[in-house]
């Protein structure tokens, strides 16, 4: 969803003389004043799948986009037609490449920091503006709007998401049910933790997340089968990792988990794969995903 | 063997991701004129891991050389005294548990491989029966083991944070500029200059801890020497470029065989120029094969050196 | 590799070496009571004894090699715990029993090494060094041996070999244990003549030996140990005799020379 800038759309008039030449040079100057921050063309590559589409969505395409890694990423179609970049441990983008591109500004994730010296001293801004959870994402609108230059488009983004936020919260009541979510890749689960996206994804659904108590600063930790069964979850949200899993297999694979057996989600079948990484990765989507959550996982929409 | 180093080191400057005409390589290192992006490229990335790539390689081949030589063994590398399986700790630690601070990741890799290799000569060296082959290696592998352990602890305490650290497992180079070698060049500096110091004590060496005695030499303060000349350069090339113990293994037998002798005043210098010419070509064919894609020159090293021992060992026998 | 540092001069006037009343001792046992030796420039002396009597250890103690619990040693009238390293390579030579031998090393690169105590650390051979080597490889016989690997050598030419490294050394003693003691007839002669022209040079040379008419032989004197001592020095007529020789090994014996030649006549069997 783009918002094109207004452009000033006036023709002088022989007839009306200089009023009307004046005012049309007027109306021009204040249109235009929005765009005095972005006049001077920057040249900005977003690695990051957050800064990309959030600039995308205040109508600044950047250079290049990161490459997908992980999951399907759900927003995926606001960066259509934007060239790629392809990433890899632990500098992420080719430096070299970026020396020759000489973008003025990089957006950059954490995961990346090991190339950040080097891009400084190619002369590279180099900026992380991803939101570690879903309250920071006003914060990081803003931020990435600042440095695009594109202030008010990113203060009406923020009031949207706002309002979507709040429409998609609407009404959670009465009992919340304990939600556990995993990370669906080989043998030992990983549960999402408070301090993840989706874990705060899901309590602002309405669910109480599973955790068994653990904790761990990047948000995911190995949680054994006994904790699953004592904590008895009534909801289990599978997040696959990986773009080409075939979903049924992801699914099956989790049923098959003897040791959940007794679990309230296995006896109601109350399991959801969640096909995207709307749960993984941040975005300005916070409305629809909790919708989508609310819907499918947490049945109280 | 210096021919093919210059080789090496004009095509790790004259290739990579974006295409750079070798006339501008040499202009810019002559200081002339050349559009800003290839002097960045040439200037910021591609020399200083250059740089890198020759210390690092040559630190290396005499690390294994003066174990091979201070051991009298050949299965003797850096992994023997515990100095890669200390630095791999040291630099998952950070990775994992203070991943903000990549900049502490050269200090960490070197204050825990120095910190392994101490262990293994407090065993290794001290008391009764100390200065004892076996007992050396017998601890070398101990602690090796123990840092290995607590690293694996680490990396499934945080998972999500491996991927990121299994390029400094493998080994690989980076192009992050000259700060990791500006931290920790004295350290490659005192490891080459004690080596350099040791090459006629572990001639002596060879000859019997009996000759070499008589000759003058304390065989357990020379096996000290080394092993810690060894383990000095090899803590700082971890630092650098991460787990590449193979070199320290392979480059001296590699030279003893071409050579045709274990001399170490031939074997230790020529491992230096063997080590870097290896270490900066496979380096430049990592970087470019799968370009833009930068692969860690870890696994490149096996895939090249490897067939080359096999083949010389054949030839030899 | 120690520096020698010390401010003692070497005196010419003093015997080569005086060992006097070494011990060594192993935790709380004395493997050498108390043994006692001295060498004279142009002297061979031939240090026999049983096996176990301790004839290793007090060459190894007074070589410095193995620091002894007691006695005194000197050096040119130097005192041995004021010798190390370098200073104390300039004045002997210690030739072991069974050293190892490296692969990939020729004749000439070992007795280079031999010659390292000479050199500076990052120093390479002068022609002096190169000359002095080339000296020592004819002295020990070995022309025609300088590209030879070691690992192809016989027992008698490796045996010269580590001859020739300790002649590099250039030190005026060699200390050598028991160096025929695997050779033939033909290769222990060599050694025989070699050791008698370095004497003859005015090398002084301490010999541990099994073969007691070897020893007979080729040393002006001689030094009988048993179980940790030394019990007699002399010349080999004077020492050798008879009722010394069974109260010492336990068998009947006589030596005899004749004829510029010597020999051991051994009552092996008793009574027939």
């Amino acid at each position: 969803m783009t918002i094109d800038a207004a452009r000033p759309n006036s023709r002088p008039s022989r007839i009306s003389g200089a009023v009307i030449v004046l005012a049309a040079v007027l109306t021009a100057f204040v249109l235009a004043a929005p765009h005095a921050e972005a006049a001077k063309k920057q040249r900005v590559i977003a690695i990051s799948p957050f800064a990309a589409q959030t600039m995308v969505q205040l109508g600044v395409k950047p250079l290049r986009v990161g490459q997908t890694l992980g999951a399907t990423d759900r927003q995926r179609k606001l960066l259509s037609g934007i060239p790629v970049v392809t990433l890899s441990h632990p500098n992420g983008p080719n430096l070299e490449l970026m020396a020759k591109l000489k973008p003025d500004v990089v957006f950059s994730s954490q995961q990346w920091s090991a190339g950040f010296g080097a891009l400084r001293r190619l002369g590279i801004k180099v900026v992380v503006a991803d939101p570690t959870n879903p309250n920071g994402v006003y914060k990081s609108v803003s931020k990435v709007g600042k440095i695009v230059g594109r202030s008010k488009q990113a203060r009406k983004l923020n009031m949207r998401i706002r309002s979507q936020l709040r429409a998609a919260t609407r009404n959670i009541s009465g009992s919340r049910p304990k939600v556990l979510i995993v990370l669906g890749i080989g043998r030992t689960a990983m549960a999402f933790l408070g301090n993840s996206w989706g874990g705060q994804i899901v309590k602002k659904s309405g669910g109480r997340l599973v955790t068994g108590g653990a904790t761990n600063s990047g948000g995911f930790a190995r949680i054994s089968d006994e904790v699953v069964v004592a904590e008895n979850p009534d909801r289990i949200i599978v997040v696959p990792h990986g773009t080409d899993q075939d979903l049924g297999q992801v699914a099956d694979y989790i049923l098959s988990n003897e040791a959940w057996k007794t679990t309230n989600a296995f006896k109601s079948g109350d399991i959801w794969v969640s096909g995207d990484n709307s749960l993984l990765q941040a975005g300005t989507d916070l409305g629809p995903t909790v919708k989508r959550v609310r819907a499918n996982s947490i049945k109280n929409w | 063997m210096l021919a093919a180093l210059v080789v090496a080191v004009c095509a790790s400057l004259a290739f990579g991701a974006v295409h750079i005409p070798l006339g501008e390589v040499f202009d810019t290192l002559l200081g002339r004129q050349v559009p800003e992006a290839s002097k960045q490229i040439i200037e910021v990335l591609r020399l200083p891991r250059t740089v890198e790539a020759i210390v690092v390689g040559a630190a290396l081949g005499v690390a294994g050389a003066c174990l091979q030589g201070a051991l009298n063994n050949p299965l003797a590398s850096p992994d023997v005294i515990g100095v890669t399986g200390g630095a791999g700790f040291g630099a998952m630690l950070i990775i994992l548990l203070y991943p903000g601070s990549v900049a502490l990741l050269p200090v960490s890799a070197l204050v825990f491989g120095l910190l392994a290799a101490f262990m293994v000569f407090l065993i290794g060296f001290a008391g009764r029966g100390g200065g004892n082959i076996t007992r050396i290696i017998l601890a070398g592998i101990a602690v090796a083991a123990l840092f290995s352990a607590a690293t694996a602890g680490l990396m499934s305490a945080y998972p999500d944070r491996v991927p990121n650290g299994i390029f400094f497992l493998v080994g690989g180079l980076t192009s992050t500029g000259w700060d990791t070698l500006e931290t920790v060049w004295p350290y490659f500096a005192v490891g080459f200059v004690l080596a350099a110091f040791m090459i006629r004590p572990l001639d002596r060496l060879m000859l019997g801890d009996d000759v070499a005695a008589s000759l003058g030499s304390r065989p357990r303060l020379i096996r000290l020497t080394a092993a810690l000349a060894a383990a000095v350069l090899a803590a700082a090339a971890a630092s650098v470029a991460g787990l590449l113990a193979f070199l320290g293994l392979v480059i001296p037998h590699l030279i003893r065989l071409l050579g045709g002798t274990n001399n170490h005043t031939f074997v230790v210098p020529v491992s230096a120029l063997a080590g870097a010419a290896l270490l900066t070509g496979a380096d430049t064919l990592a970087r470019t094969i799968a370009s833009p894609h930068e692969m860690p020159v870890g696994p490149f090293l096996v895939l090249l050196g490897v067939p080359l021992f096999l083949w010389l060992l054949r030839k030899a026998v | 590799m120690a520096l020698g540092r010390t401010a003692v001069g070497f005196d010419e006037g003093a015997p080569l070496l005086e060992a006097k009343e070494v011990q060594v001792t192993v935790g709380r046992k004395a493997i050498l009571e108390s043994a006692s030796l001295s060498l004279e420039r142009g002297e061979l002396v031939a240090v026999v004894g049983p096996n176990g009597a301790g004839k290793s250890t007090f060459a190894r103690a007074f070589c410095g090699l193995r620091r002894p619990n007691a006695g005194e040693v000197r050096w040119k009238g130097v005192p041995l715990s004021s010798l190390r390293g370098r200073r104390l390579a300039e004045v002997r030579a210690y030739v072991p029993q069974r050293a190892q031998v490296p692969t990939g090393v020729t004749v000439e690169a070992a007795v280079n090494i031999g010659r390292s105590t000479h050199l500076k650390p990052l120093q390479g051979l002068t022609s002096h060094d190169r000359d002095a080597v080339a000296d020592s490889i004819a002295r020990a016989r070995l022309e025609g041996f300088e590209d030879r690997d070691l690992s192809t050598l016989s027992g008698g030419e490796m045996q010269r070999v580590q001859i020739a490294i300790a002649l590099a050394q250039g030190a005026p003693v060699l200390v050598a244990d028991e160096p025929t003691a695997q050779l033939d007839l033909g290769a222990t002669a060599a050694i025989a003549k070699m050791l008698r022209e370095l004497v003859a040079e005015g090398m002084g040379v301490v010999l541990i030996v099994h073969d007691l008419a070897l020893a007979g032989a080729i040393a002006d004197r001689v030094v009988v140990m048993s179980h940790g001592r030394s019990i007699a020095t002399g010349t080999p007529g004077a020492v050798l005799t008879s009722e010394l020789i069974s109260e010492v090994w336990g068998v009947e014996a006589e030596l005899v020379h004749r004829e510029g030649r010597s020999a051991l006549h051994v009552e092996w069997l008793e009574g027939r």
